[in-house]
């Protein structure tokens, strides 16, 4: 079995991202890019299915600029065998970066699809969920346990309140929760075994998918700055800030 | 040379910074320098499955076979962390000395078990009269008819203690000037002292009364030793200025984190243009201090060997200055929280501050700069 793993280059998790003057978006000239941290759990949990011999192949896939081989190489230094970038300048959204796996799922054939559940950047948590729906496959998301037998994956799932375990059929899209595993360190072995491995590089044309922006980003500001607390005598004064200032009681 | 790091180094470094974030923290390190036993396990193991201990010895030995730009990246990662393991005098001196001139067998026994982590090797070259002259030595090897007899002493051998291995300066009869020798610590007649030092590394002094040895622990060929010495040394000093220039880069983020922080007359510190002015120096010390470790792994390519000498030697003079400021600078804007032990900026300052006596203080640098003046 194949398992396809959708990977994104994000800005890292270490900077502060700062909004253009503009408030067109976020600054990310000359900032550190690195792999969506759902990403990288997604191709841990991936890898340790292969090492467990439930999957034959890992695929790391990206979806962007050329530098998004660089977020490729790391996962297949974590163990991926293989990586395609799906290379364009344009601005992918989920939709689109959906219907481009879709389309790589199809020619692949892959027998799981694990995805990060939302990439750190704009937060959406979209594409695993499209990328579902378009290739008519079953899903489960925000997994925090996988086990994979008999043509079925065990899915844990984390929801509101507790624990949720389901089970689907595989094929199947699993989108990864941050409980799910602590991705390994990359060592220089690794580093140099995954210059070695291949990476292939495609155009969304060849894919027949047009990824042109649906939505437009209309203003991305800061948020609110947090406001100085004030000091209650007593505990009958906190309580009625509670109740008639902030209303949340 | 290209200053940005290839893909294969930004690899290596932001694995190693995840790694020491997550396994070397702060309360970790704290921990392993307060139970005082030297080398911890654990975490030299995970240097050597990381690559860090292999990083410098041949694929046929073991390692990885990556040059200095790469040492660059790891020991300014290093140094961010505070790493307190032998990796300098062990997978960076006696790893380039071994690499240089040693023999097949000597790299096959000692160079592929310290790329596993399962052999740590130190120079064993100061002595108590030498100050930082690497030829002023007074340890004897006489040739004998099967090997040779040592004795001496060596002081102030950086982990000598957690040591499976010492690389020993020596002089010969037989031999003018420095001959080498491979040591095995648990040879007897070898003494070992061990202390901690003021930066949370311990070092030790060490006896050698009637040490004999095989013909064949000679390191290169006898009476060349010196060349090999200063070649490994080298290398130390590249490694020890990129440390020096990753622990005030870290230094100086915990710094400015404190001054947004901390508030004073209903203001934080950091509003202060005075404080600012502080924070834009020592900056401009820490970009001094890299572009020094830029140089000092040039230098390591560098042929002529007087060129080479004046850009280590102002390297290593110049980054212990820089780490000196920095480290101060560092302390007066913390204000009385930069002297407690909550913080690690002490911990930070007195690694800063051992940078300076580390393979040869200021003047030792300043005279070495100098003799490859004429």
């Amino acid at each position: 079995m194949k398992i396809l793993v959708p990977v994104k280059r994000v800005v890292d998790y270490n900077v502060k991202v700062r909004v253009k003057s503009d408030n067109t978006g976020v600054d990310i000239a000359n900032v550190k890019m690195s792999m969506n941290p759902f990403d990288e759990i997604a191709v841990e949990e991936a890898v340790r299915l292969k090492e467990k011999g439930v999957a034959t192949e890992v695929i790391a896939v990206s979806c962007g600029v050329q530098q998004c081989q660089e977020t490729l190489r790391t996962a297949m230094a974590i163990g991926a065998d293989r990586a395609i970038l799906v290379q364009t300048d344009e601005e992918l959204q989920p939709l689109a970066v959906a219907k481009l796996l879709k389309a790589l799922v199809d020619k692949e054939q892959a027998g799981l699809i694990i995805v990060g559940k939302q990439a750190i950047d704009d937060d959406c948590n979209q594409t695993g969920q499209m990328l579902a729906a378009l290739a008519d496959l079953p899903q489960a998301t925000f997994a925090s346990k996988v086990e994979v037998a008999d043509g079925k994956a065990r899915v844990t799932r984390e929801v509101d309140g507790g624990l949720e375990t389901i089970s689907v059929s595989i094929p199947a899209v699993i989108t990864t929760d941050l409980r799910l595993n602590e991705p390994r360190y990359v060592t220089l072995p690794s580093i140099m075994k995954a210059k070695k491995k291949q990476l292939d590089t495609v155009k969304p044309e060849e894919l027949g998918v047009d990824v042109k922006p649906r939505l437009k980003t209309l203003k991305v500001t800061e948020p609110a700055k947090r406001g100085a607390g004030v000091k209650v005598p007593d505990v009958a004064t906190l309580v009625a800030k509670l109740k008639n200032e902030a209303k949340v009681i | 040379m290209d200053f940005n790091y290839s893909e294969n180094q930004g690899m290596l470094a932001d694995s190693l910074r995840r790694l020491m974030q997550a396994e070397y923290g702060f309360e970790q390190r704290r921990r392993i320098q307060g139970a005082q036993e030297g080398v911890h396990r654990a975490t030299w193991l995970q240097l050597a499955e990381v690559g860090v201990l292999g990083l410098l010895i041949d694929a046929d030995s073991g390692g990885f076979g990556e040059g200095a730009e790469s040492l660059l990246t790891v020991q300014r990662e290093l140094g961010r962390s505070l790493m307190r393991e032998p990796v300098i005098p062990s997978a960076v001196i006696a790893t380039s000395m071994l690499q240089a001139s040693g023999s097949v067998a000597q790299k096959a026994s000692w160079l592929s078990a310290m790329a596993r982590g399962d052999f740590i090797a130190t120079p064993a070259y100061l002595e108590p009269h030498s100050r930082f002259d690497a030829a002023a030595v007074r340890t004897r090897a006489i040739r004998e008819k099967d090997g040779y007899l040592m004795e001496g002493r060596k002081s102030l051998v950086w982990h000598a203690g957690d040591s499976d291995g010492l690389i020993v300066s020596a002089c010969m009869d037989t031999a003018p000037g420095l001959t080498l020798f491979l040591l095995p610590t648990s040879t007897p007649g070898v003494k070992l002292t061990s202390y901690p030092t003021m930066d949370g590394h311990r070092a030790a002094d060490v006896e050698l009364a009637g040490v004999r040895l095989p013909a064949d622990a000679v390191l290169g060929s006898p009476g060349h030793g010196l060349q090999t010495l200063q070649h490994g040394l080298d290398w130390g000093i590249a490694a020890l200025c990129a440390e020096g220039a990753g622990a005030m880069e870290k230094v100086i983020e915990d710094t400015a984190d404190y001054l947004r922080t901390r508030r004073q007359f209903g203001v934080p510190l950091g509003s202060f243009q005075a404080l600012q002015h502080r924070m834009a120096d020592m900056l401009v010390q820490k970009e001094l201090a890299l572009s020094m470790a830029f140089v000092a792994v040039q230098a390591l390519s560098e042929e002529d060997e007087a060129l080479r000498a004046r850009m280590l030697a102002a390297a290593k003079y110049n980054v212990a200055k820089a780490a000196r400021f920095v480290g101060e600078q560092a302390i007066q804007l913390h204000g009385g929280m930069g002297m407690t032990r909550e913080l690690p900026l002490g911990d930070y300052f007195k690694r800063l501050t051992m940078l300076d006596p580390l393979l040869g203080d200021a003047d030792a640098q300043l005279a070495r700069f100098s003799a490859a003046m004429t």
